[in-house]
């Protein structure tokens, strides 16, 4: 093993990210404490001396009773590999391995450490774990977050497995309870247990081969920094007063008392007497101080007086004649949309019906039902519920703000936009814009959850101001769980008729969204998107309650709009006793779509559904749904491609990658049009400097910036052709892979940079054929549609209400898929995040106090590995007519129809429609009991 | 404060709370749930080890953390169903880091009591806010206060062995000397002030014994249990149960017997119709709350299919 010196790491300077070096905070006090050793023996201290070895180096340190190890090895040690996923034993995140063994370093105590030996993941050193490489090449990974802490804790599998078994596999069942207690919120559990397993069978005892991720190696030795990890110094803690009652209105806020403390730096608030509390967790106040503990004495110290209304927690309540009405006149309610907010009437907490009727018939609608209703063809009428969800990123909520006087601004921000934020920030303080940077290298997860200005940001921007010092705020799980972000639950009346022909008759539906504090709901609208029928009658209302506002997440309206659509369709099929495949293929015109129908139809998943189902107490059930998602793009992406004189290609954008693999699209797609090796592209993304970039949100980042990095390689390549001729005098030049050929034979391009030196150019994103049905620079709308298919096997166990998903196939046709396996990370990652929000999550709310009682995840529970099930995408690359690049995005179409087609496989395997999701034991028992 | 007393009867003697492992108590500290002073066992000798007991039996130090008890060889031996139970709770992480005696007396993990902002029965409170409000994981046979199932998993082996924890002036506490019935819901367990649980002792294993442990969850892996059992059944040279135990987590303010289901088993051999009826027997005292009557069934499915696991085993 490969041990990084005590210099690397304590001698007083740390590098980041290319920033300057700087010394640890931390260092500079323990070194003034280690003079006076405190004995915390019977008298009783507040601090101890501890005595350890981090990664093989003698580690003194005084520390507090309750510091944790995780605390002493990120913030006075530097070593962020490691991170604070949830600090409550649940999540695995920071996972060390103390005397060889995988330990929860958050709760235990570093005062424990005495005489003991402590290894992060830095300690693995260059010459990787053989589960190190094996991460890499099975690219189990997405944002990265979570992938120290499994990294350890499987190598440490890895390592008992081979002394007591050699180099063979352990089981899927062995693999999981290893790996129990830790967490990817992204959904790359698949790759994670074939790597560990092949790990274990000796598959990479060889050499580190090259990782189809651009940023795998970073990602799975620690290197990789997200805002939590970036440390300034002089750096303040910043804290947010939250409300711990749903509904209220302020009568007084004084903070004096914090002020007055010693430490405390900077206090901010955001509501005066007379001001609503309208959810749990609303911002009441900030306060930045110079450690977490004295942040939090700050807030307790902060005198609040409410007087308390009535939670308002469920649409009964919201719409009953009395109730209290949460946004009096619609003045106020934010958006949880990331579209525009279409107009829409208030009554009370009701808001709508919002239009999404445009170009259709609802009259044919209306008259298709009513011939069903009069008994010709099929119809259905249900109600379905979809409860809400956490987006709960790995990476909490996070941002860090430096001023540098009153005209420059740096803000370090775990993000879906760098671009889009350094433009507010500007917006909000007057700046020029070349003198604000944001920056995100790596933003563990969003999800939608992080694509908008959220207070974190500019609540760390006016503290740094006020207390003339950087400020970082950093949310806790709780906080991520309550505010940092929700998908809203809705609930779907659908009136659905086939006509006797068996054709799709008409669709009325309304759906009513529960945002919580804001609206924008689209749940209604997503049933416009499938089965492109005029027929329909669609209409979407926001229910407005007393809780987090909701955001939008991965295909917002996208899940709920489908596992009620999806069920509706299944239900026909039922009736018409038709293979709903079969169903779909009549219905559905999308050609994207009929292929993928033929490829699951053909599949012995389906094939064989029937006989499969079984009578005794486990039942097997197979569903299937179609899923839809527009084609968004930002047309206004500009990719800079910078050939250097060592033959490297630097491709910069202000875009970012938060997991999806944005920076390998572009080192796969570049080092093809170039004709190099991709270890020749370097990709920098995360920092709002570099040339126009998209948001990642609406899947919208590949096809905006592989077109425009096309493009400048085009150019860029041109301009080389011609240097070629003018620099070494060769006649008839013509572009080939990686370089030219001449009559006289052959230059490479690092041949001709190195005697041109460093060439730009700057690719723009080119229009469209068919040009978009709306677009502006930031947003467009492409006139293609992507389509999904997925199919999920389950099994139900009567007895006991459990419901386990046990296969699972998605086919997705969204054109040419840019970064193959990288790509398929991201269909995983949807497919496992579907099944999670389908089987296990829910948010859960006293039904007295409305308070949120889901706060930690163990509570609110994700998808482990020991849950996913064997799961299989394929892709459909036929390229998308008139798209540019010939590829859409696929990060929602991989997600919003997996819950339909659970629901579906619930009914083929107990006969029983459940149509509420999380499928709970409870539930199911109470379901299959009637 | 924190103070690092070198022996146990010391430790005993200070005031503040123990702190083993720290999996429990950190987490609440974290959260503002616990406050005061932390005295640190770091440094009391010889409670990490597993030795035989007196007896026969073994005695199991109390800071012997989870990870080594499960899999110490002869906890494998001679209490299959504990050794189990101890490799499946939590997460191995956890399990590396907690110890027996903490796993003994963790808090409960109702979600009113773990909000900061709530003052509930077992927080000093007047009233189970449970009860009135979202109820449905937590207990089905009602002791008549808090209605949190009780946390420990390790606690079952108390109940199916007869085991006993030993405080540091030699005292020793049954399951019932340590939990009570379940009608004082201001503690989750009987300990006061001073009381250093030293070791954990279990009475060596009958001749002839089978034990299983199975938890049915949500999830497949580290979650806590909507039901979880033990049991233990002795059989004799004919192959007839003449001792039965029963040991349910998850489903009661203490951790439980199902008495009814021991009946039901001693007299006669382990068979499907035996173990089926042990299964309906062990809901008979069964008191469910108003969201947790869909626990029951669960219930009888575990205790069936942990006793049906009995039958597949090697006769000892
Ligand atoms: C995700 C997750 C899942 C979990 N699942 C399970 C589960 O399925 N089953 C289960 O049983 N547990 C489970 N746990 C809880 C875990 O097992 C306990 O936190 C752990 O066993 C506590 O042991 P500790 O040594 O860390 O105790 P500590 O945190 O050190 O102490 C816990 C309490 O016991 C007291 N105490 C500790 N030692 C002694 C002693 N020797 N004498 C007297 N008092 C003492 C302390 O004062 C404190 O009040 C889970 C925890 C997490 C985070
Ligand atoms: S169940 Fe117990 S811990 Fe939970 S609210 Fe009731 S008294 Fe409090
Ligand atoms: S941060 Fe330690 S387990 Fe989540
Ligand atoms: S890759 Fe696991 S949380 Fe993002």
């Amino acid at each position: 093993m490969n041990i990084p010196s005590r210099r690397g790491f304590l001698g007083g300077v740390i590098a980041l990210g290319g920033a300057a070096t700087l010394p640890l905070r931390a260092d500079a006090e323990s070194v003034a404490k280690s003079g006076t050793p405190a004995p915390a023996d019977l008298a009783g201290a507040d601090t101890v001396r501890v005595n350890t070895q981090v990664n093989g180096v003698a580690c003194a340190e005084t520390v507090g009773a309750d510091e944790s190890t995780l605390s002493l090895v990120r913030e006075r040690l530097g070593l962020t590999g490691a991170k604070l996923g949830c600090g409550q034993g649940a999540c695995g995140a920071c996972t060390v391995l103390v005397d060889k063994a995988p330990a929860c370093a958050c709760l235990l105590p570093a005062v424990a450490l005495e005489g003991r030996e402590v290894t992060t993941i830095e300690g693995f050193g260059e010459a990787l774990h053989p589960v190190q490489r094996a991460f890499m090449a099975h690219d189990a990974m997405q944002c990265g977050f979570c992938t120290p802490g499994f990294v350890m804790e499987g190598a440490a599998f890895m390592d008992r497995w081979r002394a007591a078994h050699g180099a063979t596999e352990p089981s899927d069942a062995e693999l999981a309870e290893a790996l129990a207690g830790h967490v990817c919120r992204c959904g790359a559990q698949v790759g994670i247990r074939a790597a560990i397993r092949d790990a274990c069978a000796g598959r990479f005892d060889g050499p580190e081969k090259e990782a189809p991720r651009y940023d795998a190696r970073a990602k799975v030795t620690g290197a990789a920094k997200y805002t939590v990890d970036v440390m300034l110094p002089g750096m303040l803690v910043g804290k947010f007063l939250r409300a711990s009652t749903p509904h209220a209105e302020v009568v007084s806020i004084d903070v004096s008392a914090a002020e007055a403390l010693p430490g405390v730096k900077a206090v901010k608030t955001f509501v005066m007497a007379g001001a609503p509390i309208r959810y749990e967790g609303q911002a009441l106040a900030a306060v930045a101080a110079i450690d977490e503990a004295t942040a939090r004495a700050a807030l307790a110290a902060i005198k609040l007086e409410l007087h308390q209304r009535a939670p308002v927690i469920s649409a009964e309540t919201a719409l009953a004649a009395d109730a209290t009405i949460i946004f009096p006149g619609g003045e106020g309610a934010a958006s949880a949309s990331e579209a525009p907010v279409m107009k829409a009437p208030w009554a009370g907490n009701l808001r709508g019906p919002t239009e999404t009727n445009l170009l259709a018939k609802p009259k044919r609608a209306a008259k298709a039902l009513a011939a069903a209703r009069a008994g010709e063809g099929q119809l259905i009428e249900a109600r379905y519920t979809a409860h809400n969800q956490a987006h709960s990123c790995m990476e909490p909520h996070a941002a860090l703000a430096r001023w540098d006087g009153d005209t420059k601004l740096e803000v370090w921000l775990s993000t879906q936009s760098v671009d889009d934020m350094a433009d507010a920030l500007c917006e909000r303080y007057g700046l020029e814009r070349a003198n604000v940077r944001v920056r995100a290298d790596h933003v563990g997860g969003g999800f939608g959850s992080k694509a908008g200005v959220d207070q974190e940001m500019t609540t760390a921007v006016d503290l740094a101001k006020l207390a003339g010092a950087p400020v970082k705020i950093t949310f806790e799980r709780w906080e991520e769980l309550i505010v940092g972000g929700n998908r809203p639950e809705a609930s779907v009346n659908i009136a659905l008729a086939a006509d006797a022909d068996g054709n799709f008759g008409g669709l009325d539906a309304e759906a009513y969204n529960l945002n919580g504090a804001a609206v924008g709901g689209s749940t209604g609208l997503v049933l416009r998107l499938l089965y492109r029928s005029k027929n329909k009658d669609v209409r979407d209302y926001d229910v407005l309650t007393t809780t987090a506002p909701g955001k939008p997440f991965r295909g917002p309206g996208g899940p709920a709009g489908l596992y009620a659509l999806e069920q509706a369709v299944d239900e026909i099929a039922l009736k018409r006793a038709e293979d709903p495949i079969t169903l779909r293929k009549r219905w559905d015109p999308n050609p994207g779509r009929q292929r993928l129908y033929e490829l699951a139809q053909a599949s012995p998943l389906w094939r064989d559904r029937d006989a499969q189902r079984g009578e005794g107490r486990v039942r097997r059930g197979v569903g299937v749904a179609a899923a839809a998602w527009p084609y968004f793009l930002s047309k206004g992406t500009r990719v800079e491609l910078i050939g250097r004189a060592d033959g490297v290609f630097v491709a910069r954008c202000a875009c970012q990658d938060m997991g999806q693999g944005s920076r390998s699209a572009l080192s796969w797609t570049l080092a093809e049009a170039l004709g190099v090796p991709r270890s020749q592209i370097e990709v920098q993304f995360g920092d709002s400097d570099a040339p126009r970039g998209p948001a990642s949100a609406g899947s919208r980042t590949t096809p905006s910036i592989v077109p425009a990095a096309e493009d400048a390689a085009k150019q860029l390549t041109e301009e080389l052709v011609e240097l070629a001729e003018d620099l070494f005098g060769v006649k008839g030049a013509v572009m080939a892979h990686g370089g030219v050929d001449h009559d006289a034979g052959r230059l490479t391009w690092a041949e001709i940079l190195a005697r041109s030196g460093e060439r730009r150019a700057l690719g723009r994103r080119r229009r469209d054929d068919d040009g978009y049905y709306f677009a502006t620079d930031e947003f467009g709308w492409g006139k293609a549609w992507p389509g999904a298919v997925v199919v999920v096997a389950l099994e139900v166990d009567t007895a006991t209400g459990r419901v386990r998903a046990t296969d699972g196939w998605m086919g997705l046709a969204a054109g040419r898929i840019m970064a193959p396996p990288v790509a398929r990370s991201q269909g995983l990652g949807g497919f496992i995040q579907g099944l999670s929000y389908a089987l296990y999550e829910e948010r859960r709310l006293d039904p007295k106090t409305g308070l949120q009682l889901t706060t930690n995840l163990e509570d609110y529970r994700i998808i482990g590995v020991g849950d996913t099930p064997n799961l299989e995408v394929a892709f459909d690359e036929t390229p998308l007519d008139g798209v540019r690049g010939g590829g859409a995005g696929l990060a929602e179409l991989a997600t919003i129809g997996v819950a339909g087609a659970v629901g579906n496989a619930f009914a083929h395997a107990t006969g029983v429609r459940l149509r509420s999701i999380p499928l709970r034991p409870d539930r199911v028992l109470e379901a299959l009991r009637q | 404060m924190i103070t690092l007393p070198k022996d146990a009867l010391s430790a005993a003697s200070l005031t503040g709370s123990f702190r083993a492992g720290g999996t429990d108590l950190q987490a609440r500290r974290a959260r503002g749930l616990h406050h005061g002073d932390v005295i640190e066992l770091r440094d009391v000798p010889g409670l990490n080890t597993i030795s035989p007991g007196p007896t026969g039996g073994l005695k199991v130090g109390a800071l012997t953390r989870i990870a080594t008890f499960a899999h110490h060889a002869d906890v494998r031996k001679g209490y299959p169903g504990l050794a189990a139970a101890a490799a499946g709770l939590a997460t191995p992480a956890i399990r590396e880091v907690a110890t027996v005696g903490g796993n003994l007396t963790q808090e409960v993990r109702c979600a009113y009591y773990r909000n900061p902002n709530l003052v509930c029965l077992k927080k000093g409170g007047d009233a189970c806010l449970a009860r009135g409000g979202d109820h449905f994981l937590h207990s089905c046979f009602d002791q008549g206060a808090c209605a949190a199932p009780h946390p420990s998993t390790l606690a079952l082996g108390m109940l199916a062995w007869d085991a006993q924890v030993e405080l540091a002036d030699g005292a020793l506490l049954d399951a019932a000397g340590l939990y009570g019935d379940g009608t004082n819901p201001r503690t989750t367990h009987r300990l006061t002030q001073g009381q250093l649980i030293v070791g954990f002792n279990l009475p060596a294993p009958a001749a002839n014994e089978r034990s299983a442990w199975r938890r049915v969850s949500h999830r497949n892996n580290a979650e806590w249990p909507i039901v979880e059992a033990i049991v233990r059944v002795v059989f004799d040279a004919a192959g007839q149960i003449t001792l039965a135990r029963v040991a349910l987590g998850g489903v009661g303010n203490t951790p439980l017997r199902a008495v009814a289901a021991e009946e039901a088993l001693v007299g006669g051999p382990l068979t499907e119709a035996r173990l089926m009826a042990a299964g309906e027997a062990s809901v008979k005292t069964a008191s469910p709350l108003p969201m947790t009557r869909w626990k029951l069934p669960v219930v009888v499915t575990c205790v069936q299919d942990t006793l049906r696991d009995l039958l597949t085993l090697e006769t000892p």
